[in-house]
């Protein structure tokens, strides 16, 4: 509804989710610190908290007591499922309302996708 | 409890000008603070009388709860190495970096040394002859190695480079990470700073515009633009939602407002052909320092 | 206590100013009456006539040669280094009492000095010339007590002075500031004449206590420059 940024720690969740999904993070592998994070990305360590607690409730990080935050073993699926569930909506979609905007056809469509593929 | 530093009813005035005006204020204890609001609008004046520098014409000052006396435990707690501060003529840069951390307990020594050596402060100028930039440089040395529980940054960044902002940014969340404390930092580079805040203060002429967490003060920012008719009329029915800043161009209008739309809101201004756009905290500080309007 | 030795360390922070300085006014001092002697000998003859000794014992230069310093340390201790102590979280009191041990080590540092310099100076024969620098009528005529204690109340005096007008200046600015100032003259001249009046008792008191009394009268005055410079510093803002 309204364009325009969102919020740090939403975008800073999203790209650690990328990390792990492309294996960057490993499963069992630990992630950086809060402080950490808060240094290397010059954020308030609140905001940096507050992206890995959305990782830990989303079932991607868990937590080791005194040890820090790791990957869960099943992170990769996990994310894999909810980015594939999304797919759609967020990439088919527009691509097909961007298409139609321009006239161009399925046909010429799948076309476009083959040449890119091949 | 109320764990940090607070202002009651903090009026100041020179003369018949009143700078500061019935301010009740809390910033909480362990947080960074940004303040923010035009030139001229008391924030230097605010840092100066909660940090007892100067003395208000009426109301007080509460560091966790306690009015902030002649108590030298209360007052070994702030650090405000002010913007134009004053040092002996004679001294040079390392004689106040030997004499300052007899002042604090918890000095941070190893950071102090980073940060000289990052900024380049050369130990043996006389401070009177240091540049702009490498004076802010001493001053952020000072505010972070003191690891005072109350610290003020007013403008910090000075004559500082976008590299050398950006080593300050780092090394403040550093020490910061290092050892939670209150910051109280002001800054007209808004969206430049806002991530390394977690709390907003806006000052509007000796007053509070508005007190809320970064990503409320953030949701809060929204242009609306569309035919100047119908925006008028959305405005005309959302009194909620008033008109901080105007700009007009032919036909169209954009005005900045205060957020968030409810889902209703947004459809009734989309059916009207409007355009709604969040805009920046930096957007949102101008807006309201040419508006006079105080978010409840 | 340890509040205010912060504002100490901070007083003393370049210690070849507050505590070297004086030693090297009361050198050049000394320096300049022997060339002042010598000068005046060569025309005279050695050794110098009694008319002429008794001369160079109304020398004055070690009462007024350390008071321009001494005041503008005041001055400076009660601007930049104020400014600079409340910046690192010490108080208006602390302050005060830090800066104030400082002015009573300088001013310890400047009497040592004189009465060391009266030392070397009866060691010597007065300078080997007959030149008379520490040992002079104004400090009790080689009383060593007295010229020890004179200068420091002097010391002492002149710091309080520059630490009170220089709280005063930062706070009210230049007219205000001589408009004190000249609120104190008056008081001073009151004080003068009320003495010009009473001579006859002034004297007694002279008789009495010798140059004790314009050694107290000093350190009174030392007294109420600190208690106002205390009261001032208690009101100043940055």
């Amino acid at each position: 509804m309204i364009d325009g940024p969102r919020p740090i720690f939403v975008e800073l969740a999203d790209a650690i989710a990328d990390d792990i999904l492309v294996g960057t993070y490993p499963p069992d592998a630990q992630v950086p610190s809060t402080n950490e994070l808060a240094a290397h990305h010059r954020i308030n360590p609140a905001t940096a908290g507050k992206a890995l607690n959305r990782l830990v409730d989303e079932g991607l990080l868990v937590k080791r007591r005194g040890l820090g935050m790791f990957v869960a073993d099943n992170a990769p699926e996990l994310l894999r499922k909810r980015r594939l569930d999304d797919f759609e909506a967020q990439f088919i979609a527009p691509l097909r309302t961007e298409a139609q905007r321009l006239g161009i056809s399925y046909a010429e469509l799948h076309a476009l996708l083959d040449k890119d593929h091949s | 409890m109320t764990a940090g530093i607070s202002v009651i009813g903090l009026t100041k005035t020179y003369g018949d000008h009143t700078v500061l005006d019935d301010l009740h204020l809390t910033f909480a204890a362990g947080k960074i603070h940004g303040l923010l609001g035009a030139n001229g609008t008391g924030k230097t004046t605010l840092m100066s009388l909660m940090s007892r520098h100067t003395f208000p014409t009426r109301g007080s000052v509460l560091l966790d709860d306690r009015e902030f006396g002649e108590d030298p435990r209360q007052a070994q707690r702030l650090c405000f190495v002010r913007e134009n501060q004053l040092y002996n003529d004679a001294f040079k840069v390392r004689d106040v970096l030997r004499i300052a951390p007899d002042f604090y307990p918890k000095w941070d020594a190893a950071t102090t040394t980073r940060l000289v050596d990052r900024f380049r402060l050369p130990p043996a100028t006389v401070v009177k002859k240091l540049s702009r930039g490498q004076r802010s440089a001493l001053a952020i040395v000072l505010a972070l190695g003191s690891r005072a529980d109350f610290t003020f940054l007013d403008e910090p960044y000075l004559g500082l480079d976008p590299g050398a902002r950006e080593t300050f940014y780092e090394e403040l969340i550093r020490s910061y990470g290092a050892q939670p404390r209150t910051i109280i930092m002001s800054t007209h580079l808004v969206d430049e700073a806002a991530p390394l805040l977690e709390e907003v203060v806006v000052l509007n002429q000796g007053r509070v515009a508005l007190q809320a967490p970064l990503e409320e003060a953030e949701a809060l920012a929204l242009t609306l633009s569309g035919p100047t008719t119908s925006l008028d009329r959305w405005l005309q029915e959302h009194p909620d939602h008033p008109s901080l800043t105007r700009r007009t161009l032919g036909p169209t209008a954009t005005v900045t407002t205060l957020g968030p739309l409810s889902d209703a809101e947004s459809a009734s201004a989309s059916q009207a052909q409007l355009r709604v756009t969040s805009t920046s905290l930096q957007g949102l500080v101008a807006a309201l320092g040419n508006s006079n309007h105080e978010v409840a | 206590m340890t509040h205010a030795l912060r504002p100490l360390k901070l007083y003393l922070a370049n210690r070849y100013y507050v505590l070297g300085v004086p030693l090297f006014i009361y050198a050049v001092v000394v320096v300049l009456s022997i060339a002042v002697v010598a000068i005046i000998g060569s025309m005279t003859g050695f050794p110098l006539s009694e008319e002429i000794r008794e001369g160079t014992r109304n020398n004055a230069g070690v009462l007024f040669s350390a008071p321009g310093f001494l005041v503008s340390v005041g001055v400076f201790a009660a601007t930049r280094n104020f400014a600079l102590a409340l910046a690192l979280g010490a108080t208006r009191r602390s302050f005060w009492a830090g800066t104030t041990l400082g002015f009573a080590l300088t001013s310890l540092m400047t009497a040592t000095a004189a009465s060391v310099g009266l030392g070397l100076e009866r060691l010597t024969g007065h300078w080997f010339i007959g030149a008379h620098v520490f040992d002079v009528h104004v400090f009790g005529d080689g009383d060593l007590a007295v010229l020890f204690v004179g200068v420091f109340v002097m010391a002492i005096a002149c710091l309080a002075a520059g630490a009170l007008f220089g709280t005063l200046f930062r706070a009210y600015g230049t007219v205000r500031t001589v408009l004190w100032g000249a609120a104190m003259g008056v008081v001073a001249l009151g004080l003068l004449t009320l003495a010009a009046v009473n001579d006859e008792r002034v004297l007694a008191w002279q008789d009495a206590w010798g140059e004790w009394l314009s050694v107290s009268v000093i350190a009174a005055v030392a007294a109420a420059f600190l208690a106002g410079s205390y009261a001032a510093v208690r009101r100043a803002t940055i």
